[in-house]
């Protein structure tokens, strides 16, 4: 986990991970591969290859079903759907049941028709869907309850681990730190001579 | 593509109305199009088969309209012995008098001989044929064309009594000479559906019983003086009034045309004119072309509308879909897949548009067609498509492609700006 007051640059880092942002050779390098290195059309294909990502809010599109938002990144990503066991909509339900939603009664609903905490679950579904290296996930309980934030929490670490993703996550919140092996405070990494 | 047409499902009264305006575009200039193609050919097929046209000297235009479609009068009438005049010139091989200026319930009367069935020639060179009965035989025969018949549920048998004047309002009846119709015409799809036609005597009795009415007793003797003129020369036409109004000529060799026509034009006992109707069509559409091409350039505008208001839509909606397209980015789409996802539905809404257009025009032509044929004798052709409108259809869809790529070029441009943050 990484942690941060607001403005320190925590986004801007998941941005320059992510490959959004242009960044230089050698600076950033996710699952032995230079990111910096990569044109922009390979950056996109290796971010839907390899991470899942997670924001604050508003991360699913209002206009899909729920099911439809997970399996989002399998229409981008080959390699994700390759390593899907059996039918897509079956691993979604799959994900959906253990973050803990009934996929029989919401897996059709519309995005724009969950609550918040939901619509926060469903978007860890989909970053997760496929078995990605790392899941970046920006603040994702900043929406959240605190006993919300507390269940979201648990299954969202349980399930990286069990599919044996890396999970990097931003915040604020220092609650959360039980949740992770490693907790770095950005204002050390943004300290002249230390590396992370 | 599922990604497309669910977003646009999303949208779907914006995207509706999109692919109304552009249908109601497609379908006016499709129709534009085919109303233009349909009455050139048509105007076309009625005249194929005659070489000349000989009648009083007048506008060549009108002397065409007047004879070959009965829009209009020829105005004087010419002398009857100019048939015979005609046609002992070299290069003719026949030449069939006509008489007009009356109508039967709107639809022009012609007075002409037996031998306009035998001669005239439609739509390529195909002769007039009966679809019941046959050619008139008697004075008081009349022959009709398909039109007419099914207008007004007539067939052979059937008794008329024809009105003077051109229009469809009767002025005066001729009560007096009822003609009993012996045949009817197989349909040709042009002016010929819409004539009723009887004998030149038949015609000439009505004109000359009403002039008789008059009591003129000079004129009656002149009547009379001419008739036993004519007889002299009825050889081969039987009875030729001495009033006609034109003579349709047919020439047993082409190159003779020019011949014929400075004899006619310097003919000296009265003002003539040979008009060849192919001629005289081109004259037409020379007039009519300022028309038309405004007509075309209005519908071509339409469109155009049409596409910009698809922009509208397609712009209108980018705001509200920065966070839909951050998604999408976040989830490993490239800009690129943003972009032709934008191209990718102004392409679906400018087909769904043409395609909606398409039934909008056919199911309009079928209401219109029997309405055009009735009143003009102008058919819109079975064909669903030819290959000029499927050529427009295909340009229309570029052009709905290329207004897609401003939308587009804006959607790249922020998706790059915006990145994976999602500020709203």
């Amino acid at each position: 986990m990484l942690r941060g007051p607001s403005g320190s640059g925590k986004s801007t880092l998941l941005a320059a991970i992510s490959g959004v942002t242009d960044i230089p050779t050698g600076a950033v390098t996710v699952a032995s591969q230079d990111i910096g290195a990569l044109p922009v059309s390979k950056r996109d294909r290796f971010r839907a290859d390899h991470m899942g990502l997670i924001f604050q809010v508003f991360n699913l599109v209002p206009w899909l079903s729920a099911v439809d938002n997970i399996l989002l990144p399998c229409r981008f990503s080959k390699r994700r759907q390759g390593r899907i066991d059996g039918t897509l909509e079956d691993e979604a339900h799959r994900l959906m049941s253990s973050l803990g939603l009934d996929p029989k009664t919401l897996g059709h609903s519309k995005a724009s028709a969950l609550s918040v905490g939901q619509q926060q679950r469903v978007a860890a579904a989909r970053a997760l869907i496929g078995t990605p290296e790392i899941i970046l996930a920006d603040e994702p309980t900043s929406a959240l309850d605190p006993e919300a934030k507390e269940t979201f929490m648990h299954m969202l670490s349980q399930q990286a681990q069990s599919s044996g993703a890396a999970l990097l996550m931003v915040s604020h919140d220092s609650g959360l730190d039980h949740h992770f092996d490693r907790v770095i405070n950005i204002t050390d990494l943004t300290q002249p001579g230390v590396s992370a | 593509m599922t990604l497309v047409l669910q977003s646009l499902w999303n949208r779907r009264f914006v995207a509706t109305l999109t692919v109304l305006a552009i249908a109601l575009s497609v379908a006016l200039i499709l129709s534009v199009e085919r109303l233009r193609d349909s009455a050139r050919t048509s105007f076309a097929n009625s005249a194929s088969g005659i070489d000349l046209i000989i009648a009083p000297r007048g506008n060549d235009v009108q002397i065409l309209l007047a004879t070959v479609f009965g829009v209009g009068s020829t105005g004087a009438g010419l002398s009857g012995d100019v048939v015979h005049m005609v046609e002992d010139m070299p290069g003719v091989a026949w030449a069939v008098p006509l008489m007009q200026g009356d109508n039967h319930q709107g639809f022009p009367v012609i007075g002409t001989s037996s031998e306009y069935f035998e001669h005239f020639k439609h739509s390529r060179g195909q002769a007039l044929s009966f679809a019941k009965g046959g050619a008139f035989i008697e004075t008081h025969d009349a022959v009709i064309g398909a039109e007419v018949a099914e207008r007004l549920g007539y067939t052979v048998g059937t008794e008329i009594i024809n009105a003077h004047g051109a229009g469809a309002v009767a002025l005066e009846q001729h009560d007096e000479a009822p003609f009993e119709i012996t045949g009817v015409l197989t349909r040709t799809h042009t002016a010929v559906d819409r004539m009723v036609f009887i004998s030149l005597a038949g015609f000439d009795e009505l004109h000359v019983e009403s002039a008789r009415g008059s009591a003129d007793p000079f004129a009656a003797l002149a009547e009379a003086d001419h008739a036993s003129h004519d007889n002299e020369h009825d050889h081969d036409h039987g009875f030729v009034p001495d009033q006609i109004n034109a003579i349709y000529i047919g020439l047993s060799n082409r190159t003779a045309v020019l011949g014929v026509q400075r004899a006619v034009a310097t003919y000296k006992a009265e003002p003539l004119a040979a008009v060849m109707p192919n001629v005289a069509l081109l004259q037409l559409w020379s007039i009519t072309g300022t028309a038309e091409n405004a007509l075309r350039l209005m519908s071509v505008a339409v469109v155009a509308a049409s596409m910009i208001g698809m922009v509208v839509m397609l712009s209108a909606a980018l705001e509200a879909r920065r966070r839909e397209f951050a998604i999408l980015r976040s989830v490993g789409a490239a800009p690129r897949d943003v972009v032709w996802m934008i191209v990718l539905e102004a392409l679906l809404v400018t087909a769904a548009g043409i395609t909606l257009g398409l039934v909008i025009f056919w199911s309009a032509s079928l209401i219109a067609e029997p309405l055009l044929s009735a009143r003009f004798g102008v058919t819109l052709g079975g064909q669903l498509l030819n290959a000029r409108e499927v050529m427009l259809l295909l340009t229309v869809l570029c052009f709905g492609g290329l207004a897609s790529l401003l939308p587009a070029w804006r959607v790249y441009r922020m998706t790059l700006a915006d990145g994976l943050t999602t500020r709203l």
